[in-house]
């Protein structure tokens, strides 16, 4: 269609004559693609951010009551007013054959923003691997800061009770804890958090602290039942995925509840899609009004030059030409505006991860992928073929008509 | 010739929303309550029992693909502690038993060697958890068709119906009746 010919010139000069309708049209098409590369690329960093931040809680043993209040609680640091489970229930769950790592996760205090949670070190090391400085608690008046509080190595803090806006300064007076250690970051709420051993959190509401009295400076497992107590939730691993699904079975009964986060996320994730869904065919809706407009305005445009066109014409252009130029143009904006939309949903992304990220400290990080390049490859290559119309109504005008005008 | 321009512009107009977002797979359904008679028949084929263990409701999502999930419940009755490992099927080349877990933020399911169930409890497998998968299937599935299930215990098998359930469908129909 093109050959022996060179419209890119003409092309050009079209371009830029008319510049500021131009842009006008590329910053359209820019704005309704960024719009769809940014909801489908936003909605897939938010589904990984969270699943990744509930990466190490394989199962989650707890009293029996809401899996996603609770799944909340433990793993996102969100807390909520539940029952506890027992020493006998911790001790049948720690020794069980099968278990290879059962850690308490006893939150409920908290000082300034951060929560405070009782657990044992090897949960610190299960979440967080090494400590990226300091060493690990060893006494009950000794703590460990995730990577993202405000304390030092060797500050002093009081704990509260309670989160939040309901939480009792004053409730724990005279109890002082020290850092000795942090936690690298991982990208989940924990790095807010503070941690400290479970018998600290009994110590500090006045109960016994976990072990028998000829036992009392001991700091982590074994518990002893009779002086337990309680914790909220229990972290609960097995190495092989079936050993947890049986875990799993074994637990859910009546004094206690056993899950899986990742299955429980699984869920929420279905109901963002679902969302994702709606929003994605208002998206699509936006893209093809905005493509419509757009060679709606190149249609009128092509009118405005049918003269100098028709000229062209006259003077022995073939009718190929113009519709080569005509198509040119249209297909040059819809090229523009697409990387520009390209550009504006990544920018667009950035954005929304980082605000998402702070204000709900978990690690969001979306990126463009294959998803996005092919809605852009398809709207591209759609909105093309659409702007054949306007090359060919240009195509088929009038000469003499035009000329007349 | 511009008559035919105007169709074809109107013709890939429509066309779009075709091209549009990937599909979804589970949304919540709706209970559906309608309690239907229920003949003798009807429970037989709800549910099995062999050796001590029962198998209830055993049920896939309608589907056109080559591989489906089936979930099912399963109650040790008896006084030992049995793993269920598989299945087999004439609708399809194999079965396997899986397990759902998130890898890297996807969801993935994972060929599990057994699960154990204990004397006395349950093992359900259900959505996002535990399921058969059949792999290879020979015919596609829709809403209200049933076939033929054995599922394979270390102490021996159980064979069943099995419903199609509709496509989006998060559990049984007759999920929580009592049998």
């Amino acid at each position: 269609m093109l050959r022996g010919f060179r419209p890119q010139a003409l092309v050009g000069a079209l371009l830029w004559r008319y510049r500021w309708t131009n842009l006008t049209f590329v910053l359209l098409i820019a704005v309704s693609v960024g719009i769809g590369v940014g909801l489908i690329a936003q909605e897939r960093g938010l589904r990984q951010g969270t699943a990744r931040a509930a990466d190490k809680f394989d199962l989650i043993v707890a009293a029996p009551g809401s899996e996603i209040t609770m799944m909340f609680a433990a793993v996102y640091l969100q807390p909520s007013d539940v029952p506890l489970l027992s020493g006998a229930a911790f001790d049948e769950i720690a020794n069980h054959e099968q278990v290879d790592l059962a850690a308490p996760i006893a939150f409920g205090d908290s000082y300034r923003d951060s929560p405070v949670v009782g657990t044992t070190a090897e949960f610190v090391t299960h979440l967080a691997g090494g400590l990226a400085e300091g060493r690990m608690f060893e006494l009950t008046s000794e703590a460990v800061a995730g990577s993202s509080v405000d304390l030092a190595l060797g500050a002093s803090f009081e704990p509260a009770h309670g989160v939040g806006d309901a939480a009792e300064e004053g409730a724990h007076a005279g109890q002082e804890l020290t850092v000795v250690g942090r936690m690298p970051a991982t990208g989940s709420p924990w790095d807010r958090a503070i941690l400290v051993p479970l018998e600290s959190v009994w110590e500090v509401h006045g109960l016994v602290n976990g072990h028998a009295p000829e036992r009392r400076q001991q700091i982590g497992p074994p518990f002893d039942p009779d002086y337990f107590p309680g914790t909220p939730a229990v972290l609960v691993r097995a190495e092989a995925l079936w050993a947890n699904y049986a875990l799993r079975s074994e637990f859910t009964r009546d004094d206690m509840m056993a899950f899986f986060p990742g299955a429980v996320l699984a869920q929420l994730h279905a109901l963002m899609g679902d969302v994702r869904q709606v929003m994605s065919v208002m998206a699509v809706l936006t893209q093809v009004l905005v493509t419509a407009g757009v060679l709606t305005g190149l249609i009128v445009l092509a009118r405005l030059f049918a003269r100098r066109l028709a000229l062209l014409r006259a003077l022995g252009a073939p009718g190929r030409f113009v519709f080569a130029v005509v198509w040119a143009y249209a297909a040059t904006l819809i090229a523009l505006g697409s990387l520009a939309g390209l550009a504006i949903g990544w920018i667009a992304v950035r954005i929304i991860s980082k605000v998402v990220t702070a204000r709900t400290d978990i690690l969001v990080t979306a990126t463009l992928d294959w998803p996005e390049f092919h809605l852009i490859a398809g709207f591209f290559s759609f909105t093309v073929l659409l702007a054949l119309l306007p090359a060919f109504m240009a195509m088929s005008r009038h000469i003499i008509t035009d000329l007349r005008a | 010739m511009r008559i035919f321009v105007l169709l074809l512009s109107l013709l890939i107009l429509a066309a779009q929303p075709a091209l549009a977002s990937e599909s979804h797979g589970a949304s919540e359904e709706h209970h559906e309550d309608g309690h239907e008679e229920h003949h003798d028949d009807d429970h037989a084929d709800h549910e099995g029992r062999a050796h001590g263990i029962t198998a209830l409701h055993a049920w896939i999502r309608a589907t056109s693909a080559k591989e489906a999930l089936l979930f099912v419940e399963i109650e040790n009755g008896s006084d030992m502690e049995v793993r269920i490992v598989g299945g087999e099927t004439d609708i399809a080349d194999s079965v396997d038993l899986v397990g759902f877990q998130m890898k890297d933020g996807e969801a993935d399911y994972a060929v599990l060697p057994g699960v154990p169930v204990k004397p006395g409890k349950d093992l359900v497998l259900a959505p996002n958890g535990l399921a058969l998968r059949l792999n290879g299937l020979k015919q596609s599935f829709h809403k209200g068709d049933d076939f033929e299930i054995e599922i394979e215990f270390d102490v021996g098998h159980i064979e069943m119906h099995a419903q199609v359930e509709a496509a989006n469908a998060t559990q049984h129909s007759h999920a929580g009746h009592q049998h």
